[in-house]
């Protein structure tokens, strides 16, 4: 017995230290985050170089089911790091009481309109755009107004439940037409094609001839300028402004390797990771002077459209109903 | 005890488990809801209004072109007819996926016949729903139409009565009485339809009770909205059933028709009918074939995977699904109301209630990851249960009418009339009931995209992934795969079958 007992206590110590080795720093985020194509690999390369640690991104369909999935698992959920809500939807983590403080200085980050917060790490932004081919389309309009009212072009959006996009639209929708979106919402629905889960089908339609446009952002004329060298697709500009969309992240209260957690937002505002945001996932970098492709220097900057996200929070089921009745009108 | 009992109990036992920890688990879904009176909205009456009306025109579509496929098949048995039948099973119970993914090739922007506005929307869903349904109704009214008494046929012979006046004094009353129930089936098949409106819905408009559902716990995080559409949902596939009522159209096996010598070759007319029929029902598939072919082969590196396994959960599943069936047919007085309504209860609640509640309370539980596998087998067993219960339930009350006196006579033990009676009764229809369940969880979508932890995958998830970023080509390709290996286990399920009338 007397032999047994160290050897024992040696053999749990090791398995505990193997196991903290062992246990990656798990990230939950939507999925085009993490395709080949996305910021994700990029990111996981340069966080495991830096802290020695191992990272695995998951991918679920988009920002709002990523919120929904962590209201289901609560703390028991197997996460580190919650990456890929947006600055609508933080009122609403907030109340899950499921992050922690990140304790970074965020005041020198530019950021489409004043923000800053104690939990949530902004690293990339974007405004909506209605995106279209130019080829085919010569009479878009210059006005949300007129795309609702005074338009025949057929649309693709994505589902405000599930999607941030599609979510994005909705606010805007509210913040140009107010007590009569739901008049504005009937009128476009009479020309939508379909409306998808997720941002990435909708794109893929457009792109296929199923719709002349498709709600994407300001900046992906320059993927296609970039990586397909044509000026063929163009993001209208609108006069009332264009909604803004910050993407944030947190670190998870459940988390067993909190520091780590830290540190991996931290990472995600350093110039290494901004420097690859605006490449891959075609949103603008929050830290100034991060490398953009040169396709950047002819984007749009235009005006921008919020709520805060406690108002998003209070309203968001009555908005979505709104939609969801009038649309089905 | 006597053993027939235990296992009928166990069976019981474990469906009524199920629903009672399902209901538990909704119960402690961490979603608040929101008061009662804001889910009566416009919009809960258009769902509802959908919901039938899709149905309704699903069912009847279906219905109307098959009475003349019917007719002209049932005019006389002709050579090679249970190929046709097992064909337009086959048509019934492929993965519903597939119908979509056809549907698209045929009629999408970039398909042989595209559509003048959209596939999506309510033609979509009404042109999947019978490439599903119609079949089907063809083989039950052309069945029912077989029975004809073979001396009416004779005296419509000897009367010397036209065709016309055949269908009208023989033919149109059988097909009057039968019409109705069949109508009523495919309708409640196409009210609880989940994959074909989820993907080919296109928008808050075209949203069924079931679909829903799904949406407020996925979506909305509403518990409670799921509840209230799941309610109404129920109550109104139980006002179907009753009406209904205790017709025995449920029942997925063909008449078996031993081949007679003396069978003639198919008529002119039974000709034209088969060859359409045939084309029709074909080209979807041909479609997605032409579709796959389009570009090399891919072999993405997950496949390897969820080939494995799909096919681990099938062979569990299909396992799990004849026993819980043969427990519900071992014990003679199974044959109670109560236990009617257990069979039918999963078809009547929707199958996305069941799950997530099964799958929250494992959450809560912490055993989300562990729950996997068991969750997906059970509830496709589930699932598959009601449409083998009928056959097996048959075979197994004909051999113990039969053969009961015998075995008492004889002396056999209980496992020596297990052997030597009822195992060469049974094992062909088990086999095919085997086969049968196998294939309709290969296909399943719905539970494994709910259930599923983040790095699941299995072969339909792969392609509604490969759709979803609507790479069609590959969703296309691996779903020739998948149709192929249904293809396979059927024609095992055919072989058993063959082997058991030889």
């Amino acid at each position: 017995m007397m032999i047994v007992k160290p050897a024992a206590a040696t053999a749990s110590l090791m398995t505990l230290a193997l196991a903290a080795h062992a246990e990656p720093l798990t990230v939950y985020t939507y999925e085009s985050f993490v395709s080949e194509w996305g910021p994700g690999p990029q990111i996981e390369a340069g966080f495991e170089a830096e802290c020695g640690c191992d990272v695995e991104f998951i991918g679920l369909e988009d920002g709002v089911a990523l919120l929904n999935r962590l209201r289901l698992e609560g703390s028991s959920s197997q996460a580190d790091i919650l990456l890929g809500i947006d600055d609508a939807l933080i009122a609403e983590a907030r109340a899950l009481n499921l992050t922690l403080p990140h304790g970074l200085d965020t005041s020198h980050l530019s950021l489409p309109y004043d923000w800053q917060d104690a939990e949530f790490v902004p690293y990339d932004y974007g405004h909506f755009a209605f995106v279209y081919d130019q080829t085919r389309v010569d009479n878009m309009p210059t006005s949300l107004e007129e795309l609702v009212y005074d338009s025949d072009l057929s649309v693709i959006y994505q589902d405000p439940r599930v999607s941030t996009p599609g979510q994005g639209l909705m606010l805007w929708m509210k913040s140009v037409f107010g007590d009569d979106a739901d008049d504005a919402w009937t009128t476009l629905q009479e020309r939508v094609v379909t409306v998808t889960p997720g941002w990435s089908e909708a794109y893929a339609l457009f792109q296929e001839g199923e719709s002349d446009v498709v709600l994407s952002y300001t900046t992906s004329p320059a993927y296609h300028m970039t990586f397909e060298d044509t000026d063929q697709y163009q993001a209208a500009e609108f006069s009332e402004g264009h909604y803004a969309q910050i993407e944030v992240a947190a670190a998870l209260a459940s988390s067993d390797q909190p520091e780590r957690a830290r540190e991996f937002l931290a990472f995600l505002i350093s110039k290494t990771a901004q420097d690859v945001m605006a490449g891959t996932n075609w949103m603008w970098p929050v830290l100034d002077g991060a490398e953009t492709p040169e396709a950047y220097d002819s984007m749009a900057r235009p005006e921008t459209l919020y709520f805060d996200s406690e108002t998003v929070a209070e309203n968001r089921r009555n908005w979505i109903r709104e939609w969801r009745t009038a649309a089905s009108q | 005890m006597n053993l027939s009992l235990v296992l009928a109990r166990l069976g019981t036992g474990a469906l009524l488990l199920t629903l009672l920890l399902a209901l538990a688990g909704m119960a402690l879904h961490p979603g608040q809801g929101y008061g009662w009176s804001s889910y009566f909205d416009a919009w809960l009456w258009q769902i509802i209004r959908f919901s039938v009306l899709q149905a309704a025109l699903s069912a009847l579509l279906s219905v109307v072109l098959a009475l003349p496929f019917a007719w002209a098949l049932a005019q006389r048995p002709f050579r090679g007819q249970w190929l046709l039948a097992g064909f337009l099973n086959l048509a019934f119970v492929l993965p519903v996926l597939a119908v979509v993914l056809g549907i698209v090739a045929l009629f999408g922007r970039q398909g042989w016949w595209p559509l003048e506005t959209t596939v999506y929307g309510l033609p979509g869903i009404l042109l999947a729903h019978v490439a599903l349904n119609w079949p089907f109704a063809v083989r039950l009214l052309w069945d029912r139409l077989s029975q004809v008494p073979l001396h009416h046929r004779r005296l419509a012979t000897v009367l010397g009565l036209s065709t016309l006046q055949r269908l009208h004094r023989i033919e149109w009353p059988i097909l009057k009485t039968a019409t109705g129930p069949v109508f009523v089936l495919i309708a409640l098949l196409c009210f609880s339809s989940f994959t074909v409106v989820l993907t080919l819905g296109g928008g808050p408009a075209n949203t069924n009770l079931e679909v829903a559902v799904y949406q407020a716990l996925k979506y909305d995080f509403d518990a409670r909205g799921a509840a209230l559409y799941a309610a109404f949902h129920g109550a109104l596939a139980l006002g179907l059933m009753a009406l209904l009522g205790h017709n025995k159209v449920w029942s997925m096996e063909t008449v078996a028709q031993p081949a007679r010598s003396g069978m003639k070759r198919a008529s002119a007319l039974q000709r034209v009918a088969i060859i359409t029929l045939l084309l029709t029902l074909l080209a979807p598939y041909l479609a997605l074939i032409q579709r796959a072919l389009r570009a090399d082969w891919q072999w993405p590196g997950q496949l390897n995977e969820a080939l494995l396994t799909s096919l681990g959960i099938a062979s569990f599943s299909a396992l799990v699904a004849v026993l819980l069936a043969l427990s519900r047919c071992v014990s003679v007085q199974s044959a109670r109301r109560r236990s009617l309504w257990l069979d039918f209860g999963v078809l009547v609640m929707p199958a996305m209630v069941l799950t997530t509640g099964l799958f929250l309370l494992c959450l809560r539980l912490g055993w989300a990851r562990q729950s996997t596998w068991p969750l997906i087998i059970w509830i496709n067993a589930l699932m598959a249960m009601p449409l083998i219960l009928q056959p097996i339930k048959a075979r197994t009350a004909a051999a113990r009418n039969q053969y009961q006196r015998l075995t008492r006579v004889l002396g056999l033990s209980r496992w020596g009339a297990v052997r030597f009676v009822y195992w060469p009764v049974l094992w062909p229809v088990l086999t095919w009931a085997l086969a049968l369940s196998a294939v309709l969880s290969l296909g399943d979508m719905g539970v494994a995209a709910l259930v599923g932890q983040l790095d699941f995958v299995t072969l339909p998830l792969m392609i509604f992934r490969a759709m979803g970023s609507y790479q069609m080509t590959l969703a296309a390709q691996l779903m020739v795969g998948l149709l192929a290996l249904c293809a396979l286990l059927l024609g095992l399920a055919e072989w058993a079958r063959g082997r058991g009338h030889a």
